[in-house]
């Protein structure tokens, strides 16, 4: 049999599948981003250029907020979102998922350091696990870090500021988070694949299908993010930055009213 | 630094790291090897033959394993320690720079991660609104 040369396809085929064809290749079981070639390089670069400017912005805005303290906590979110990552659970036949961690980044050091705690975990894969494409690398960031944490913050925070503070609602709002963070990371390949995919695909079969199984992906984010931000809360309130500021604040109001009656 | 600041410091990274090994030991026992999400969705759509090897994609950690251990699961676990080693290194680097980047009297209030006390020499806190959109 006459497979020609080892083309990019079969390449491919042997990091999903063990088959005759491929047979002497290495499998590969943890390949969890975006792959070089499934969106073209004027897309991939324009993702690279948006991604650097937003984790600039970031980058600068943790540097004028963080405290001294809080910067072992928020290197402790990069390794553990790192960790949680490598952990892919099945869903459903034949597929697996696994935790972005953007959600709980952001509820537990803040948004700019959690995009920038995610960008780090992004971007050591991609350079030392080959895990995620080098010239994809933005569009990984802007999916994984950006995209997830630009919808997880204002989700959790409605719900902790319509809810309050308390535990159940603080665990409601996490697992919302996690939720919705996955779908948008999900959206946000539709649209780059909408844009520069090099297949010949329909996007619509694309997007329902993308959306369709992250659904599912999403649902264990948010159970997983809603778990571990309440064990926090429990242990260590002052380590969920979420919550910090209104939790000062209903305190200063009941100790207002206090004054008063 | 007082001493129960390092004490709490010093606990927090055992427990955070010890909880990051064990879930990446978890992981290293009984992830799914199963196409992720998106690879499963390249598959059934068609447009996983698209997807090219990185320039990397022939390094030592490559696909989480290490170059030269056989054993699967074995090479996933050493993977895996050097990645939570090289993320600690990096992260905890990374912020700690830019904490220590910060010129006296800078610190601003806004979303970040809050110590348990306000450190001495900082700034008192102040109420002003936070700049992010809040949601709400």
């Amino acid at each position: 049999m006459n497979l020609g040369p080892v083309s990019a396809y079969s390449r491919r085929a042997s990091l999903l599948r063990h088959t005759p064809a491929n047979e002497g290749l290495k499998e590969r079981r943890h390949l969890v981003h975006v792959p070089d070639g499934f969106i073209d390089v004027p897309v991939s670069l324009a993702a690279a250029g948006v991604s650097t400017a937003v984790v600039a912005v970031c980058l600068q805005r943790t540097r004028k907020t963080m405290s001294d303290a809080a910067a072992p906590m928020a290197g402790l979110v990069a390794v553990f979102v790192f960790a949680a990552q490598m952990f892919n659970f099945p869903v459903g036949a034949g597929t697996s998922g696994h935790m972005i961690g953007a959600a709980l980044a952001v509820i537990l050091i803040g948004p700019y350091a959690g995009v920038v705690a995610v960008s780090v975990v992004v971007i050591v894969q991609a350079l030392f696990f080959a895990d995620g494409g080098l010239t994809a690398l933005g569009l990984n960031v802007l999916n994984l870090a950006i995209l997830t944490a630009l919808v997880a913050w204002p989700a959790f925070r409605l719900v902790v500021r319509v809810f309050g503070t308390g535990k159940a609602a603080v665990m409601v709002g996490a697992g919302i988070a996690g939720f919705v963070s996955v779908l948008a990371a999900a959206a946000g390949f539709v649209m780059e694949f909408a844009v520069g995919g090099t297949a010949a695909v329909d996007t619509g079969a694309v997007a329902v299908a993308m959306l369709g199984v992250h659904t599912l992906i999403g649902a264990i984010e948010g159970v997983i993010t809603a778990l571990v931000v309440g064990a926090i809360l429990s242990v260590r309130p002052d380590l969920v930055t979420g919550v910090v500021d209104l939790r000062k604040a209903e305190r200063a109001q009941r100790s207002e009213e206090a004054v008063l009656s | 630094m007082t001493t129960t600041g390092r004490r709490a410091v010093a606990l927090l990274l055992i427990v955070g790291m010890l909880s990051s090994a064990v879930v990446a030991g978890g992981a290293a026992l009984f992830a799914s090897s199963a196409p992720d999400g998106l690879e499963s969705v390249a598959e059934s759509e068609g447009f996983a033959e698209t997807a090219e090897d990185s320039a990397n994609a022939d390094s030592p950690l490559a696909d989480y394993g290490f170059a030269g251990v056989e054993d699967e699961q074995a090479g996933f676990g050493i993977s895996a320690a050097i990645g939570l080693t090289l993320t600690l290194g990096l992260g905890l680097g990374l912020f700690m720079l830019l904490t220590a980047r910060r010129k006296p009297g800078e610190l601003e209030t806004g979303f970040s991660a809050s110590p348990r006390k306000s450190e001495p020499g900082s700034p008192p806190a102040s109420d002003s609104a936070p700049d992010w959109p809040t949601g709400g």
